[in-house]
């Protein structure tokens, strides 16, 4: 089983909405896929049909201590989600302390679950400078604005793959942004996932890309992105 | 079908009879001759001319490379 993330390099940059998306273009390939969502926000199972209004999750299964496993919810064969559920802010902070202290615990539960899954797919809090959960995959999300370019100054883990999100090929500033870091930063992802309405109106519609409009230019770049991560041993 | 007279028949690049570039380099004793893209060189530096800040961070980068 391979375990990845996407890492913003600031907040808003897409990537619960693409792990939902890439979840789903993964499972089109016939992989057996697991999507865990370690935020509170809880916004993931959004991205899949799960209602605003449900609680459980593997927090919540933490707070009562009741097996996490049983807070999974089964959307396809061999498609599944572990939302974080529905926490109130100060039911939220023990969860947030323990998950830092017990950085093992997660790593732990999901070795317990290598053998039913091919991936897991991680939504981690952008803010947290480390994954919480390391992953075999980690991949660096921006979007081709000035302040991405100016924060992948900063020193970062430099092996880690860099994909540009929401392009939009009209505007000149994310192109020339594009080609300057096609020129100067090796670890650029060969693909682009484009700016399009389908992607919102996917989530308007509480449904992954690639299932609302699997035509639209993102669903395809999305499906491209499977592809490349397949590629990656 | 038409075909070529002999006369225009362009010989074979692979062969050696028609390698003039490294004949010329061998002669001239040139180095290897790196591709240079010349088009995306000038893309780059227009960019960097058009967007202050991104000329000042490649400035930066610069000074940073080991």
């Amino acid at each position: 089983m391979k375990s990845l993330t996407l890492r913003g390099l600031r907040g808003g940059v897409g990537c619960t909405t693409l792990i939902a998306a890439l979840g789903y273009a993964l499972h089109q390939l016939r992989q057996r896929v697991l999507l865990l969502d370690l935020c509170p926000e809880n916004m993931l199972g959004l991205h899949l049909n799960l209602p605003w209004s449900a609680a459980e999750g593997w927090a919540q299964a933490d707070k009562q201590q009741s097996p996490w496993q049983e807070a999974a919810w089964c959307l396809s064969q061999d498609l599944w989600i572990l939302p974080y559920g529905r926490l109130s802010y100060a039911e939220q902070q023990p969860i947030a302390q323990s998950l830092n202290q017990q950085l093992e615990h997660w790593p732990e539960r999901l070795a317990s679950l290598s053998s039913h899954f091919d991936w897991v797919l991680i939504d981690q809090k952008t803010a947290e400078p480390l994954s919480l959960v390391a992953c075999d995959l980690e991949i660096r999300v921006a979007h081709a604005d000035p302040a991405c370019h100016a924060l992948l100054q900063s020193s970062l883990p430099p092996d880690m793959p860099l994909l540009v999100n929401n392009f939009d090929p009209i505007r000149k500033l994310q192109r020339d942004i594009w080609l300057l870091w096609q020129q100067t930063r090796p670890e650029l992802v060969p693909l682009l996932i484009h700016a399009d309405e389908a992607v919102p109106e996917s989530l308007a519609c509480k449904a992954p890309v690639g299932h609302h409009a699997p035509q639209s230019l993102a669903a395809k770049n999305v499906a491209s992105l499977a592809a490349w991560c397949l590629s990656k041993e | 079908m038409a075909s070529l007279p002999p006369s225009f028949q362009v010989a074979d690049a692979s062969s050696p009879a028609a390698d003039d570039i490294t004949d010329l380099r061998k002669a001239l004793q040139m180095p290897e001759l790196p591709y240079v893209d010349i088009t995306t060189q000038n893309a780059v530096r227009d960019v960097l001319k058009r967007w202050p800040l991104l000329s000042e961070l490649s400035y930066f980068a610069e000074q940073n490379t080991p």
